[in-house]
């Protein structure tokens, strides 16, 4: 990342003669120089990266300015986002959105870091044991979600089943005011916790043995090995997985939308989701672009501080 | 070089391909594009397969590309979307209540000239309640396809177990509470069948609402029409949370639509009320004696609105594709197709003549629950919403009811700040309101 | 005492493992119970019952009611066809960015950097509109092109290819090997880790992905197995039909399950590299 931009490098002029070789290659003078085949191999990507990633940026802010009124979309300056902070079901919805990213951070890290150790134990046949982990972060969300479908189901459902085998009052999971947020999060959590284990597995794996054995012999409990040792030698790791379970969460919709559509009375609905239906099922184009952009400007921020600790913490080139 | 031999050869190939379906064009049938949904219990998206594959066998010109897409709420967002953004489908099945929002959007064209050309179109055939749904400003817009009203279905095993009349369903709101209780059933504190379950859901609300006299929207044309707050209105909401808190007889919480039949089924409720489509899909799935009657009546008496979806035909397809799709539609509501349709998945047939030609008179001979909805026509009106905005306010007036259902608000408090709400969109959509 | 402390020690992990598996197998296995055992007897009876009531009904209603075998050949030219591409741009752009220097490198740095910190879907609504303005909506290349450019990918190759040693490089230079062939001949075939490591996640990824395809395609010829999937558990609002919808998703979550047991460690290294995305 440091290397000065450079003049047209010209230096290589040989091979002359084997241009013929790379006919379908269009530009013939491109081995004169890196420079001009630079751009060459660039092309590809940066036409992609300009039409799908970075114009976008820019029209999806342009469209948070603007609302429909009748079948025009006129231009309406900061009301889409005085709405943001005004109406009830948005409000709902950042919290519901809020609980999610909080939620998932805490279980990433404890979760994952708790499992992590579990699976470190250099059991024999570690693999049998971190098969189902693996799984999970490998089946598509729509499928986990229709299999949670079935075990949420309040009549019909195993957990429901299970309560009342033992004799617990039974419970409306995803249709309960309470449960359904929390109920969508364990099957979120379900599908992604062997996926932030594994970099804690990594992690702990990279650790000097000599420490933790040397650890051992002094005779600390279990609870102080964690705390003193181990806990400080992966806080890269831990900033790490915060940083990618907050990218995560606020990306989730897909089992939103098999398990409960944002329901009941809008308990489950989150910033992707409410995006999806404004965009999507009432065209109300301006306040899912307004939405977006609070989107953009969280992960934004989100990268910077992970770009700014990284540059201070650990050389990640 | 064999890689530029291989690259020369596979250019020619290409352009001959084009070469050869370019000049092929001009003899070639339309494609039409097809979009319909599926909201109910039962492979339906088979049959109407089926259907199309018959068209295509028995027209040379035209060719239907059928694209099932969903519930009708996908359904309806994917078409308008790709009416927005100007790649529209030929012809679609969308709710008869998407009707404003497709006019609004200038999506759809009326058919009047259509049904009085030399194809035509027997109009006053269709039922009354349906046409409600499919015309506005004097003109027709959508032609019934797969049109409903909900009934009540009801376990007769179940009745004749606790001593009730398997033939006698309830038929007023008292008897529902009443037999309700009896089909109770306990185990300690658990209750392993429940009595009813109508969901919580817009559509379903709506019908109790007008059997106690407040029907949610204009009966007539007026788009800009909304009553989620009078005393009917909640009087109706209140009885539904009455059934699940007061008289126990239906589970608390959130009733997905979807999950009804599920239960019913299972015998984890001994009736409920769902669309009449779902009538053929219960028929082969449910382990005991099937019954079905009217909704039960309110203080106003019986009392249902009409559902379902209308075929449309799409605006800015060109006249060629609107007339083959034309052809197609009239095609499909012919009376024995559409009475075929009927008997294929359990919605009503939505024309007279259906019932008179077979197959679907002698199955209505054979099988009675194919005629409730039908006789129920007498006593359903016009769906709601079929308003400005309707989408949004049918998702309002849902969250209204979820929000009872699940005890977080009071019928008062939910469906008054659903009515303003609805109000605000109206106010958006260009609706003037009084107050 | 401090025999038992010891024991405590070494058995409790083990169990806390166990415990956590079983939270995890069990879903697994009643989705396969489901799929195999009419629902009815799943409900109301013993799993002695469960054994005798086995049928494959399930999955030949499930097939009937969805064209699951087209669905599989859309996700496949979907998520190989993109891979193709991607295995294409990211090496073009990772080696240029690694190998060469050129005018403007840091800015065009920074261009791919912004793709890491904005994942595509949230910008699902503006892309469907340009979508839509160059039709194709409903077509392979609209399901690709937000994916075709990959930082993500052209990061992990440049880090590759910066560790290729300067001299194999120059040895094919001086021979008079074009830029391309260089980087066919000599770097491609020593990075080919790098390039497994990114097919594993980004076919995992996109075979998993739901939001985008859902919203562009509309034709069962396009539409691949999880939107598929999503329409058969939302669309036939079957709720009563379990067995079919467990099916279903047994139908399309066995070959990512399978290729997880054959390559279990290339997949756990691949995926811990992929945090990065």
């Amino acid at each position: 990342m440091k290397s000065a931009p450079t003049q047209f490098d010209v230096k290589q002029s040989q091979g002359e003669g084997r241009v013929q070789v790379t006919r379908s290659f269009t530009l013939q003078s491109a081995v004169h120089s890196s420079g001009a085949v630079a751009y060459v191999f660039l092309l590809p990507s940066l036409v992609f990266l300009a039409v799908f990633t970075l114009w976008p940026i820019v029209s999806v802010i342009w469209s948070s300015f603007r609302a429909r009124q009748g079948r025009e979309q006129v231009f309406v300056a900061l009301q889409n986002y005085e709405r943001l902070f005004t109406d009830p079901i948005i409000q709902q919805v950042l919290k519901n959105t809020l609980f999610y990213v909080t939620a998932g951070v805490g279980f990433a890290v404890i979760g994952g870091l708790l499992l992590a150790l579990l699976l470190n134990q250099g059991l024999r046949n570690i693999g049998f044991f971190r098969f189902p982990f693996l799984a999970t972060i490998a089946l598509p969300m729509v499928s986990v979600a229709s299999i949670w479908l079935f075990l949420y189901s309040p009549r019909v459902g195993l957990f429901n089943e299970i309560l009342a085998g033992l004799g617990l009052p039974l419970s409306n999971w995803l249709n309960g005011r309470e449960l359904a947020l929390p109920a969508l999060f364990v099957v979120y959590l379900w599908k992604q916790l062997g996926y932030f284990a594994l970099f804690y597995l990594a992690a702990l794996q990279a650790l000097p043995v000599d420490v933790l054995e040397a650890a051992k012999l002094d005779g600390i409990t279990l609870w102080q090995q964690l705390r003193f040792i181990i806990w400080p030698l992966v806080s890269p790791t831990t900033y790490f997985v915060s940083t990618i379970s907050v990218l995560g969460a606020l990306q989730q919709i897909d089992h939103v939308f098999v398990l409960t559509t944002g329901g009941p009375n809008n308990a489950t609905n989150m910033s992707l989701f409410y995006v999806y239906e404004q965009g999507f099922k009432y065209f109300n184009i301006g306040t899912a672009s307004a939405m977006t952009v609070i989107l953009l400007a969280v992960l934004m921020t989100m990268a910077i501080l992970q770009f700014v600790y990284l540059e201070r913490r650990v050389h990640y080139d | 070089m064999s890689k530029d031999s291989v690259m020369y050869k596979l250019v020619v190939i290409v352009i001959s391909i084009l070469l050869v379906t370019g000049g092929a064009s001009a003899q070639e049938p339309i494609t039409l594009q097809f979009f319909y949904p599926v909201g109910v219990a039962g492979p339906l998206a088979q049959a109407i397969d089926g259907y199309v594959v018959e068209f295509n066998a028995t027209h040379d010109d035209i060719q239907v590309e059928p694209i099932f897409t969903g519930n009708y709420t996908e359904n309806m967002a994917r078409a308008q979307a790709a009416i927005m953004s100007g790649q529209p489908p030929d012809v679609a099945i969308l709710l008869s209540t998407d009707l404003y929002t497709l006019v609004d959007m200038e999506g759809v064209i009326p058919l009047d000239d259509y049904i009085n050309s030399d194809e035509p179109l027997d109009i006053d055939d269709f039922f009354d309640a349906f046409m409600s749904n499919s015309t506005s400003a004097g003109q027709v817009w959508g032609i019934p396809w797969q049109r409903s009203t909900p009934i009540l279905y009801y376990n007769k095993d179940a009745f004749i177990e606790v001593g009730l009349d398997p033939e006698t369903p309830p038929a007023t709101w008292d008897e529902l509470v009443e037999f309700g209780k009896q089909l109770v059933v306990r185990d300690g504190d658990k209750v392993t069948r429940w009595g009813f379950e109508a969901a919580a859901q817009f559509w379903t609300y709506a019908n109790f609402a007008i059997q106690a006299g407040q029907h949610l929207g204009s009966l007539g044309d007026d788009p800009c029409a909304v009553y989620l707050d009078t005393p009917e209105a909640i009087e109706a909401l209140t009885f539904l949370r009455s059934l699940q808190v007061e008289h126990e007889i239906m589970p608390d919480g959130d009733l997905p639509w979807r999950t009804l039949p599920a239960d019913f089924i299972a015998g984890a409720t001994a009736m409920i009320i769902h669309s009449t489509g779902s009538l053929s899909s219960l028929l082969a799935d449910v382990p005991f004696e099937l019954g079905t009657g009217f909704l039960p009546g309110g203080s106003a008496g019986y009392g249902a609105n009409v559902g379902g979806g209308n075929f449309y035909i799409m605006a800015d397809i060109g006249e060629e594709r609107q007339d083959a799709a034309w052809t197609f539609i009239n095609w499909m509501v012919r009376p024995e197709q559409i009475g075929q349709w009927g008997i294929d998945s359990g919605y009503v047939a939505p024309r007279a003549a259906a019932w008179e030609t077979e197959p679907l008179k002698s199955y209505a001979a054979e099988v009675p629950q194919a005629s409730t909805a039908r006789f129920q026509l007498e006593y359903a009106v016009k769906e709601f919403p079929a308003t400005i905005a309707g989408p949004e306010i049918a998702q309002i007036t849902q969250q209204a009811v979820q929000a009872v259902y699940t005890g977080q608000l009071t019928p008062e408090e939910a469906l008054q700040s659903a009515q303003e709400r609805s109000n605000e969109l109206l106010v958006r959509g260009g609706c003037e309101l009084d107050d | 005492m401090k025999g038992n402390a010891r024991n405590w020690r070494e058995v409790l992990p083990v169990v806390a493992l166990a415990a956590f598996g079983l939270i995890w197998i069990v879903p697994m296995i009643w989705t396969l119970l489901a799929a195999f055992v009419p629902t009815t007897e799943l409900l109301n009876d013993s799993p002695l019952v469960w054994l005798q009531s086995l049928h494959l009904g399930a999955f030949e209603d499930a097939w009937q009611v969805a064209p699951f075998l087209r669905y599989y050949l859309n996700t496949f030219i979907f998520v190989f066809g993109l891979l193709a591409i991607q295995l294409v741009t990211i090496s073009l752009a990772g080696f240029a960015l690694a190998r060469m220097d050129f005018r403007g490198k840091d800015q065009i740095f920074f261009l791919f950097l912004t793709q890491l910190m904005v994942p595509a879907s949230i910008l699902i609504l503006p892309n469907y509109q340009t979508l839509a303005k160059l039709r194709w909506l409903d077509t392979y290349q609209g399901l690709m092109a937000p994916y075709i450019a990959s930082a993500f990918g052209t990061f992990l190759m440049r880090q590759a290819f910066k560790q290729v040693p300067k001299e194999l490089e120059e040895a094919a230079r001086s021979d008079g090997a074009s830029w391309l062939q260089v980087l066919w001949h000599v770097f491609l075939p020593v990075t080919r880790a790098p390039l497994l490591a990114f097919s594993i996640v980004s076919v995992t990824y996109h075979w998993n992905e739901f939001l985008w395809p859902l919203l562009i395609t509309s034709s069962v010829e396009i539409r691949p197995l999880t939107v598929g999937l999503a329409l058969l558990t939302a669309s036939s609002e079957i709720g009563a039909q379990w067995d079919q919808l467990a099916a279903g998703t047994i139908i399309v979550v066995t070959p990512i399950v399978v290729l997880i047991a054959v390559v279990q460690k290339q997949f756990t290294s691949s995926f811990m590299g992929s945090g990065i995305k």
